[in-house]
């Protein structure tokens, strides 16, 4: 079974205003399960739309969405949200951390509306934080972590709910040439535990290297060409 | 359950972590709770007092008026007065203002009849008092640093001073009026007013029925055409209206601050910042449903609220009733230089309390919603684009 599946999708931005935006045009794909995915294309390609809608933050103005077998764009709000926080992790290109809260509470904050208990809650945290090397910035503020902790940070908090579907938007676009490696293989090993990983990027080492199992390009909002490499 | 504890929590780190905005609104909530129930605490307590003081007031005072001025009253207004059917007492009172010059304060002076003892709350072991004994108010023993058993010196319209022995000090349940209160026989009263025999400063007339106290009121004015009537109902109302809602310091202290309320409010209500639907933004994208986001938001809202409306409500409790009103009482208790140092009975109307709450509160929650559900059912991604 296909963990995504999308027909003709479409997204127009402002529709009937003079400034209307058609930034997905028809856009058919599948993506497998335990594979990663990388859509390249540059600026304004609508990559970043294109995650969005798969990710359920974002609906489509035409075509349909299926994610984990299950068709999705008639669904209400709430069981978006709801099957958004259990099935997909995001990690975006800016992070979007909370500056203000720690990285533990960072972290914590993804769980909050399923009530986990409060001893489970911190031995996930710790697990991930350990995971990904941050444990000793488990009580510092996020506004105070360098660029590779904040990514790191982010990237935990995306797994909190264990999701099938991690979705990475330009995840290399702040680290310097070491930091971007080693990101590259934290998403083998992320692969390897089993997640279908979805990256959008037009760096290099992301879309030509041997990262992806398959590489889709976008341009102007369609799919003009397809590698697999895998 | 677990899941509003966290959000609970969240709430309140939220609120820490903006902690000059917060504070400030904390403040200003506070006093504006403050400021409203420290005059209504004053004012319900000084109510209390007056309608406690009233108790034991007669139905009727008949004043003498020539010209718009009080003049004393002959006693043969009391035996015309005496054969109304339905009047069961009249008792001729002498009493009057003292302006102490050593002081600077006006001395009530009090010729004790039996009604007197009763509503000053005299204590019995202090009565009978002789001619020259005197029982003195709180304030005069402060303001004159008298002992008992010391002499106060009073002196009589044509400066021929009077001595009296100060037998004792009272306390009464209404302890505002008689703070300034010099109590003596008639007799020495009379002598210190120099006022004649065959003459009272007004009568008490007691009518146990009040429905007849119209009915006796018409009839004194028809044996005593020039007489001044003054019903007990007559005073209730007035300290109704000067300690109520419709006194003007009550209205204005309400207008202002309900005017500084809505002023917080409508900052409240007006939107968020960028930093705010930035961050419900990331809560929505991490799967908080938009119910979730404005519970946290009410919740924040309630904590803020809550807290200012408690720390204003127990700082104007301690400012009236412990501390003696400093900053109001002098707005309050009328033209006289002593006033008691020791704190106003508490009177606290609860329903007075939980209105308020709930017209201060409650709006300031509520008018948070909107923006707060008007930012959460935005896409993230768009609010991440900006």
């Amino acid at each position: 079974m296909n963990v995504v599946e999308l027909q003709r999708v479409e997204k127009v931005y402002n529709p009937g205003q003079p400034n209307e935006f058609r930034a997905l045009k028809g856009i058919s794909l599948e993506i497998s399960p335990e594979t990663i995915t990388v859509i390249a294309g540059p600026s304004g390609s609508g990559k970043t739309t294109l995650l969005s809608i798969i990710g359920l933050m974002s609906r489509p103005t035409a075509g349909r969405v299926k994610v984990l077998g299950r068709e999705t764009t008639l669904l209400s709000e709430r069981f978006r949200t709801l099957f958004r926080r259990r099935h997909i992790g995001f990690l975006f290109q800016e992070f979007h951390l909370i500056p203000d809260l720690t990285a533990m509470e960072n972290l914590k904050i993804a769980l909050y509306p399923e009530g986990p208990s409060p001893s489970w809650l911190e031995s996930r945290c710790l697990e991930l934080l350990e995971k990904f090397e941050i444990e000793d910035k488990a009580r510092m503020r996020a506004s105070l972590l360098s660029g590779g902790e904040k990514q790191r940070l982010a990237l935990a908090r995306a797994l909190m709910a264990d999701p099938e579907i991690l979705l990475v938007d330009e995840p290399t676009a702040h680290l310097d040439s070491k930091l971007s490696h080693e990101v590259v293989e934290i998403f083998r090993q992320l692969r390897s535990e089993g997640k279908t990983v979805l990256i959008a990027s037009h760096d290099p080492l992301i879309v030509e290297g041997d990262l992806a199992d398959r590489v889709l390009h976008l341009k102007d909002g369609e799919l003009v060409d397809e590698v697999r490499r895998r | 359950m677990r899941a509003f504890l966290y959000q609970f929590d969240f709430a309140l780190r939220s609120l820490l972590r903006r902690k000059v905005k917060n504070f400030s609104i904390l403040l200003l909530f506070s006093l504006i709770v403050f400021l409203f129930s420290a005059v209504d605490f004053l004012m319900g307590s000084l109510y209390q007092q007056a309608m406690t003081a009233l108790q034991f007031q007669p139905e009727i005072i008949i004043q003498n008026l020539k010209a718009g001025r009080q003049l004393p009253v002959p006693l043969a207004w009391a035996e015309k007065i005496r054969t109304i059917t339905g009047v069961r007492k009249v008792v001729p009172r002498v009493w009057g203002y003292y302006f102490d010059r050593y002081t600077g304060a006006n001395y009530t002076i009090v010729g004790l009849d039996r009604e007197m003892v009763k509503g000053l709350g005299v204590p019995r072991e202090l009565l009978p008092l002789r001619e020259r004994e005197v029982l003195v108010g709180e304030g005069i023993m402060e303001g004159r640093q008298l002992q008992v058993g010391k002499r106060l010196q009073l002196e009589r319209p044509d400066e021929v001073p009077v001595d009296f022995t100060v037998k004792g000090t009272f306390r009464s349940r209404v302890s505002l009026w008689t703070y300034d209160v010099v109590a003596m026989t008639e007799e020495a009263a009379r002598y210190l007013f120099d006022l004649a025999d065959d003459e009272a400063w007004d009568l008490a007339v007691y009518v146990p029925n009040p429905v007849e106290v119209a009915k006796v009121g018409e009839k004194i004015l028809r044996r005593i055409p020039g007489a001044r009537l003054i019903a007990k109902d007559q005073l209730i109302r007035t300290y109704g209206t000067s300690y109520g809602f419709r006194s003007g310091l009550m209205i204005a202290v309400s207008i202002s601050c309900l005017l500084a309320f809505f002023i917080l409010a409508y900052d409240r209500a007006a939107g968020l910042s960028r930093e705010e639907q930035m961050e419900i933004a990331v809560l929505k994208a991490l799967g908080w449903e938009t119910r979730d986001v404005i519970r946290t938001t009410m919740l924040q809202s309630l904590i803020l609220s809550l807290t200012g409306f408690l720390i204003g409500l127990i700082a104007a409790y301690i400012h009236v009733f412990i501390l003696g009103a400093p900053a109001l009482r002098i707005a309050f208790t009328g033209w006289s230089a002593l006033y008691p140092t020791h704190p106003l009975p508490p009177v606290v109307d609860l329903t007075k309390v939980m209105s308020l709450m709930f017209l201060t509160v409650i709006p300031y929650v509520a008018v948070g919603i909107v923006p707060v559900w008007r930012s959460a059912i935005i896409d993230p991604e768009v609010v991440f684009r900006g």
